[in-house]
């Protein structure tokens, strides 16, 4: 419960900060309306999944106006470049779902200026095949959202390079491409993908010395905000 | 993978709407499977096209109707689907053997690793489509509810994507067989997800041949195309049987016959 509030709130700080005319233009939709019971049911039976079935490190919210949107988050696999940064997606549904596939969006770009991967575009464009934007393997009706988001969570590999097709074969900029795209990645997850932990930090700091009361009545301390931003700053520095 | 993508990402939305306008006229002036029609209603496709015209006079001599299917990639297994249970809910004992294999289809298909949570959705509106046409005393409702259940696009698709998915089943269990049937160098799993399984991808021959060795059906299809001749070619699948579904092929689309 307190997961899920702290996602929808960083979800929102991600949505007021990131998504653009698409979903607002969405939500004035009663997209609901159209949807044929059988199509209706198995967008529940996706969702569901995520609830009966989690997967570590992938989170959905379905949207609360709007059946045929979702927000996703997928936290980076650890030993990668990605790793404990926040990729948050906006995925929209077709009204013939599953027959179609689902479009996807990716919002950590820092405003469409980082291109994350071989297959995440800087314009949020997510290339996989499942999705039909990328050859091999389609889209089938027997795929799911939670299909999705683990083909996505794949690309978010150790070594992003190689996702790129023929990356061997392409003329070598420099001695070890593989770990020179690595320490980018890692660099812009980092200045991208955690940094917004600094926002809420910051907007807490008024909270900094005083002491926590626990409803519960444990003995807690003190809020520590402004250590926190020390360190925050630190690994930044030590990044940057 | 270029990196000219906002452009990209702006096109496939175009061609997407495009798409749509396309499919919306599709659907609000052809329905999925329509009311029988007389062969000689083809002509008016063919004016002015002799050799067509001669292999529609050919088609009539052995027919006696069709029912057109919407052209949106599904024609073959729509008009397959609609065309054998016609028949089964007229043959009560093959009727039986049908409901039996469709029934078990599902546990195999999840052997084979296909995922359950999608695909008992799929079996369950098959299961009970099959079950709403049972034969029965009078069999002219069971046909009625049959056209009326293909004509609504919820049931109608998800009897395509079972068959789909029971067709890739098929190919994949025979996998040493019909890999010599398909071009290029993918393996038969790598066909199925990309020509198999997703809709609106039009069949050939190895969606036929493995479609009716999975529900045992014997299809005949009517081929006619702009070829020499004045006759249609009909080729039987399997060769051996005698057939209980007929089609006719134009290129890219399927519809039912109905022989004298």
């Amino acid at each position: 419960m307190t997961f899920c509030a702290f996602f929808v709130q960083s979800s929102e700080i991600f949505i007021s900060s990131g998504v653009d005319s698409m979903s607002q233009t969405e939500r004035k939709h009663n997209d609901e309306q159209d949807i044929a019971p059988l199509h209706a049911s198995r967008i529940n039976k996706d969702i569901v999944q995520f609830f009966t079935s989690p997967v570590p490190d992938i989170m959905l919210c379905p949207d609360a106006n709007n059946i045929l949107v979702s927000h996703a988050i997928i936290i980076g696999p650890d030993k990668t470049p990605y790793e404990g940064g926040f990729f948050y997606f906006y995925i929209k549904l077709p009204h013939d779902y599953p027959f179609s596939p689902p479009t996807v969006k990716l919002m950590t770009t820092d405003q469409n200026r980082v291109r994350f991967n071989p297959n995440l575009y800087a314009c949020g464009r997510v290339c996989l095949s499942i999705l039909n934007t990328w050859s091999g393997p389609q889209w089938s009706p027997g795929n799911t959202l939670m299909g999705v988001l683990l083909s996505i969570q794949s690309v978010l590999n150790e070594e992003p390079y190689k996702n790129e097709p023929g990356a061997s074969s392409l003329p070598h900029r420099c001695t070890d491409p593989v770990a020179q795209y690595n320490k980018i990645i890692l660099h812009e997850t980092i200045r991208v993908a955690i940094s917004y932990y600094e926002q809420v930090i910051t907007s807490n700091l008024c909270r900094d010395g005083h002491q926590m009361k626990d409803p519960f009545n444990q003995p807690r301390g003190k809020f520590q905000y402004k250590q926190l931003l020390v360190e925050f700053n630190k690994l930044k520095g030590k990044y940057s | 993978m270029d990196e000219n993508t906002q452009s990209d990402a702006n096109n496939d939305e175009l061609i997407l709407q495009q798409q749509r306008q396309i499919e919306k006229e599709i659907s609000e002036t052809t329905p999925l499977v329509s009311d029988k029609q007389t062969i000689s209603t083809l002509n008016s496709e063919y004016n002015d096209d002799a050799v067509y015209c001669s292999k529609v006079k050919n088609l009539a001599e052995k027919y006696i109707s069709l029912r057109k299917t919407r052209p949106d990639g599904n024609c073959f297994f729509r008009a397959f689907a609609y065309g054998y249970l016609e028949y089964l809910v007229k043959n009560k004992d093959d009727y039986e053997k049908f409901r039996d294999l469709v029934q078990k289809a599902k546990d195999k298909l999840v052997k084979q690793g296909f995922p359950e949570l999608t695909l008992e959705d799929f079996h369950d509106t098959f299961m009970d489509v099959i079950d709403r046409v049972a034969p029965s005393e009078n069999n002219e409702e069971n046909l009625q509810e049959l056209h009326k259940l293909f004509n609504e696009q919820g049931y109608s698709d998800y009897i395509v994507v079972f068959l789909r998915l029971m067709t890739s089943g098929q190919l994949q269990e025979e996998a040493d067989f019909f890999f010599n049937f398909i071009e290029g160098d993918c393996t038969i799993q790598e066909f199925c997800h990309q020509e198999v399984e997703p809709m609106y991808k039009e069949s050939d021959h190895i969606h036929i041949i493995a479609i009716c060795k999975a529900l045992n059906a014997n299809v005949r299809v009517e081929y006619m195309d702009r070829a020499d001749g004045d006759k249609v070619m009909a080729h039987d699948f399997p060769e051996v049987n005698k057939p209980n579904v007929f089609l006719l092929y134009r290129p890219g689309h399927y519809d039912i016959l109905y022989p004298k």
